[in-house]
């Protein structure tokens, strides 16, 4: 899916990521997950990535990806840090025990690599996900 | 060149604007472009120095001849204004005020450009502090906790560092807790305490007749008690005391956006001054 040709820059490849992942996203959690996505760098900022991890599982409720944007937005960051940008060891299945189990220097890269993600979810989210009438 | 450094210490957050971002903030403060430090461009500077000559009735030939216009240029030269401590919370004690070797380096170089007489001019030498694992110069409170990194302690304050800060504070109180606040860690942390440590600000336009959200943004500022100093050079004699009546009638300037919720305020020191008459 995602194109992992050595000429593409690395922001290129998290457009790419992004976008597919946008376009995944159901018609009835498109207005929540955008709301979501869109204040979710200021949590990570504010809480740090850790916490801010744990708040979309504890609003997630155990519900799964189809029924939960929380839910859905966890799946998306996991699988950008841990299968594509490959921050934690290659064993590593959750992202929540990635997050807390390792040191300071690999926190601060997927910090950063989850801010970098995440500049072009919220973009993407803007751009094609329906939002809410009021 | 007559020159005057100032110190500016912040009274009240600081947001000196960049204009919108993609970032993971919608408007971020101003950064260097080479370093992400937070800065207040010199010409968000001279506007507010013009802005206060404005506020003291200054007449138009005065204000061109201090600070020029479009085809003549002003007597006065006004620097960035550079960031030297950055407030931090810590998970243990109050706030710290962080620095790293670059900027101290910096700062040291600036005064040599500036004030010329070798006497006032101790440059301050740094013990090596380690990224990894992360360590800090300063006062003994053991295993220090910022935000949410952890560092062990290295050392003392190099010598002579206190003294050389303390002139660039407007209040002796907020100086004198330097030697327990004062903690230098290295180059990579500090920039990611300038990067990501800023305090960030939910802000909310609503619908005035069912209280919804109509506008939710996200802004970030420096905090308080933020520490930057400011160049003042003159190029025609006399500019600079003129500059300087402004803040002798009250050592305070406003810079930066969202004044009219009472951000931007420094409060200044007295100038260090160097450079020929």
């Amino acid at each position: 899916m995602t194109n992992k040709s050595p000429f593409l820059t690395r922001d290129q490849r998290r457009a790419q990521h992004a976008l597919s992942k946008v376009r995944e996203v159901p018609d009835k959690l498109q207005s929540d997950y955008q709301t979501l996505v869109k204040g979710f760098s200021a949590t990570i900022v504010t809480n740090g990535l850790g916490q801010a991890c744990a708040m979309l599982l504890a609003k997630a409720e155990n519900k799964d990806a189809s029924n939960s944007a929380h839910r859905r937005l966890y799946e998306h960051l996991s699988d950008w840090l841990l299968t594509e940008a490959k921050v934690y060891p290659d064993d590593t299945k959750e992202l929540i025990e990635a997050v807390i189990g390792h040191g300071q220097s690999q926190y601060i890269r997927a910090q950063a690599e989850s801010l970098a993600y995440l500049d072009w979810l919220k973009k993407f989210a803007q751009a094609y996900l329906s939002k809410k009438e009021d | 060149m007559k020159t005057m450094l100032y110190g500016l210490l912040a009274e009240s957050p600081i947001h000196p604007g960049a204009g919108q971002s993609t970032g993971f903030v919608d408007l971020p403060v101003a950064r260097e472009a080479a370093t992400d430090y937070p800065v207040i461009v010199g010409s968000g500077m001279k506007g507010a120095l013009l802005g206060m000559a404005r506020d003291h009735d200054w007449d138009e030939s005065q204000r061109n001849d201090v600070f020029g216009k479009h085809d003549n240029a002003g007597g006065l030269l006004v620097s960035d204004a550079r960031l030297l401590l950055l407030p931090v919370r810590s998970l243990t004690s109050s706030y710290m005020w962080l620095t790293c070797p670059h900027l101290i380096d910096r700062y040291d170089r600036d005064r040599k450009r500036t004030l010329d007489s070798d006497d006032q001019l101790q440059s301050i030498v740094l013990e090596d502090v380690a990224e990894q694992p992360p360590q800090y110069l300063g006062p003994d409170v053991g295993e220090l906790f910022l935000e949410e990194r952890q560092f062990a302690r290295a050392g003392d304050l190099p010598d002579g560092l206190i003294e050389t800060l303390i002139p660039l504070f407007a209040h002796d109180k907020a100086s004198a807790r330097l030697s327990k606040q004062l903690v230098v860690v290295s180059d990579d942390s500090f920039t990611w305490f300038a990067r990501y440590g800023l305090p960030v600000n939910a802000r909310n336009i609503l619908n005035e007749k069912n209280k919804t959200s109509k506008n939710l943004w996200y802004e970030e500022t420096l905090p308080p008690d933020s520490l930057f100093y400011c160049l003042l050079a003159e190029r025609s004699a006399g500019a600079l005391g003129k500059v300087n009546e402004l803040f002798g009638k009250r050592p305070y300037i406003q810079v930066g956006g969202n004044e009219t919720i009472g951000h931007g305020w420094f409060a200044l020191s007295a100038p260090q001054e160097g450079g020929t008459q």
